[in-house]
């Protein structure tokens, strides 16, 4: 690295950052020695930034965020839809609990009974012979 | 008593302890709120969490040795800037409830701002320039923007970087890197003339 062959922005910017090995390092600190124009890279990131100098007084022309104000027209709508919400609930809600008499939904009595002993009715199917023996035995009542 | 209005007057007792760090607040402010008005783009929002984070400094870490002062205090001011940019996500979310004049959320860029700003032809163009700067600046990652500003606008060190930004120092040497080149292809691509 002379100074006739300048280094790179990515060789500069590697060793400015830290990132240059060891051996990078020293030899681009030997070639910055001798070379006004890679010393001038170098700085880019100093001269960015001294640059910014005049921010504030940009700033002082920047829109000032407006006061917010609450659209109270928004909010009694959302009052309301939200009332309406939980007073559909409240009126629904004993129709989805108990339908028919007590019974789950719209299940007929022997529907209901079948699901709540559904135990017992595999059983019977696996032994008919009780349900012939239930059947002889039966209260004709 | 050049540094007298660098701290409100409730610290002033406290800080005048500390001449030293009266000295260091007036020197950081500067730079604090320049920083500041890059992540916020409010000028008021950015002189409120300047002013918060050396309250806190002076408050809570008068007593530190001098050399931690630095990045204990860009790490309160980022804390600082975390809360406003959290507490106007929130804003965004209940906006339908709100009403402001400014409905249009997009902030004008730096350089239309200094497009439309006015004074002698010389201040204009650095006026320009600062702003195209502050504009490719916020075009980087928060965390690169980070990196650079308090690496070459503070001239923070690797480790003292690295502890204001509460990682790694290879991840400062990244970030730090990484912001260079992009400020570079920013620049150069917006505008070929060298900065």
């Amino acid at each position: 690295m002379t100074t006739q062959t300048h280094l790179t922005p990515a060789q500069i910017d590697r060793y400015r950052s830290g990132l240059a090995s060891a051996e990078l390092a020293a030899q681009i600190e030997r070639h910055l020695q001798s070379c006004p124009q890679c010393q001038h890279e170098l700085q880019f990131g100093r001269r960015l930034s001294a640059l910014l100098a005049p921010l504030p007084q940009l700033a002082s022309h920047l829109p000032r965020r407006a006061a917010r104000s609450v659209r109270w027209p928004r909010v009694f709508a959302a009052g309301m839809a939200t009332v309406s919400l939980a007073l559909a609930v409240v009126i629904s809600a004993p129709h989805f609990t108990a339908g028919n008499g007590g019974y789950p939904g719209n299940l007929s009595p022997q529907i209901a009974d079948a699901v709540q002993n559904i135990d017992f009715y595999q059983w019977l199917s696996e032994h008919p012979q009780m349900l012939q023996q239930g059947m002889q035995h039966a209260n004709p009542a | 008593m050049e540094y007298v209005n660098a701290l409100p007057s409730a610290l002033v007792s406290k800080a005048a302890a500390s001449s030293a760090l009266n000295q260091f607040c007036a020197q950081v402010r500067v730079r604090a709120t320049r920083m500041a008005l890059i992540e916020l783009r409010d000028a008021a929002a950015a002189a409120d969490v300047v002013q918060d984070s050396l309250l806190k400094l002076v408050s809570h870490y008068h007593d530190r040795p001098a050399q931690e002062w630095p990045p204990l205090f860009y790490s309160i001011l980022r804390n600082r800037i975390t809360d406003v940019h959290r507490r106007r996500k929130m804003e965004k979310i209940f906006d339908f409830f709100f009403s402001s004049d400014d409905e249009d959320d997009a902030p004008p860029s730096w350089e239309s701002i200094a497009d439309s700003a006015l004074g002698p032809e010389a201040e204009l163009a650095n006026a320009q320039l600062a702003g195209r700067i502050a504009d490719a600046l916020s075009a980087l990652s928060p965390r690169q923007r980070e990196a650079f500003l308090l690496r070459e606008m503070e001239g923070l060190s690797i480790v003292d970087t690295a502890a204001a930004m509460k990682v790694s120092e290879g991840s400062v040497k990244t970030h730090h890197m990484r912001a260079l080149t992009r400020l570079r292809e920013l620049l150069e691509a917006d505008h070929p003339a060298k900065v």
